[in-house]
């Protein structure tokens, strides 16, 4: 028997650019804002820009430490918890805010969002399909 | 020792802490004070488990943002802003500068509720390594 899986959203974005980019956004109490990320396989957390964590009113240091290593090093980032709204699906999740300001990127990553969805990519169409997952397959 | 956080707020005796009613259920805010003024410890320099963290997490349907114009403008305009921040409506550029704090500040007294920012980098140009 052939798997299938099937998904709620169809998002697409343009494969010729660098990366897939995704719109989202960040909520904390009354405050939100809007920002682009990245999809990111390869990272543990879902990371942010310093600036859009001040921004939300969060004093980053007060977050839970973690040291994120890369490729190239290493860095420190701040983990605290947001309502984080993506490709139409809305979480609460624990989101890591660099600790250094001008950190070169946002990422979507694995724990907190990436393990609450079910993703299936045609990169040469350019399109992604989301949904939940624990939907039905 | 006696110590106020803000006004009619917590307050820190030899005691303990005194939390007002009013300032029952603020999760988010009651952790973040508590840890600044260290009534929730550390240990080994980490933090320790976060009250405020759902232990299940509910997923909620919600409509889907689009960027596209905003991305768009981005694609189109950006030699002219490489290093600075940019706050965007749609196709309308709302304010930039270096200092993000001040460019966010100019969205929001241009009633944007929730703003898109963007840093420009120049290294956007490049492949995406992932980490």
């Amino acid at each position: 028997m052939q798997p299938t899986l099937s998904f709620e959203i169809i998002h697409e974005y343009d494969p010729g650019e660098a990366g897939i980019t995704l719109p989202v956004e960040l909520r904390l109490a009354e405050k939100s804002l809007k920002i682009s990320a990245k999809l990111d396989c390869g990272s543990s957390f879902c990371i942010f820009k310093r600036e859009h964590g001040e921004e939300l009113g969060l004093i980053i240091e007060s977050g839970t430490l973690e040291r994120i290593s890369t490729a190239m090093g290493s860095f420190v980032a701040y983990g605290h918890p947001v309502t984080l709204s993506a490709l139409g699906f809305e979480l609460e999740v624990v989101a890591y805010f660099a600790a250094m300001p001008n950190f070169p990127r946002n990422v979507l990553g694995r724990h907190g969002w990436m393990q609450q969805l079910k993703l299936g990519i045609v990169d040469y169409d350019g399109r992604l399909y989301v949904g939940r997952h624990d939907s039905e397959m | 020792m006696l110590e106020t956080i803000a006004d009619n707020q917590i307050t820190i005796t030899e005691d303990g802490a005194f939390i007002p009613r009013s300032l029952f259920g603020h999760d988010v805010e009651l952790t973040e004070t508590l840890r600044q003024v260290g009534v929730l410890s550390t240990m080994n320099g980490q933090t320790i488990a976060d009250p405020t963290e759902p232990k299940s997490k509910p997923i909620k349907r919600v409509e889907p943002i689009d960027l596209s114009l905003e991305l768009n403008w981005l694609k189109a305009h950006r030699s002219e802003y490489i290093g600075q921040w940019v706050a965007l409506d749609g196709e309308r550029l709302i304010a930039h500068g270096v200092d993000a704090r001040k460019v966010y500040q100019a969205a929001r007294e241009a009633g944007l509720l929730s703003p898109f920012v963007e840093q420009v980098l120049p290294t956007d140009d490049l492949p995406f390594g992932g980490w």
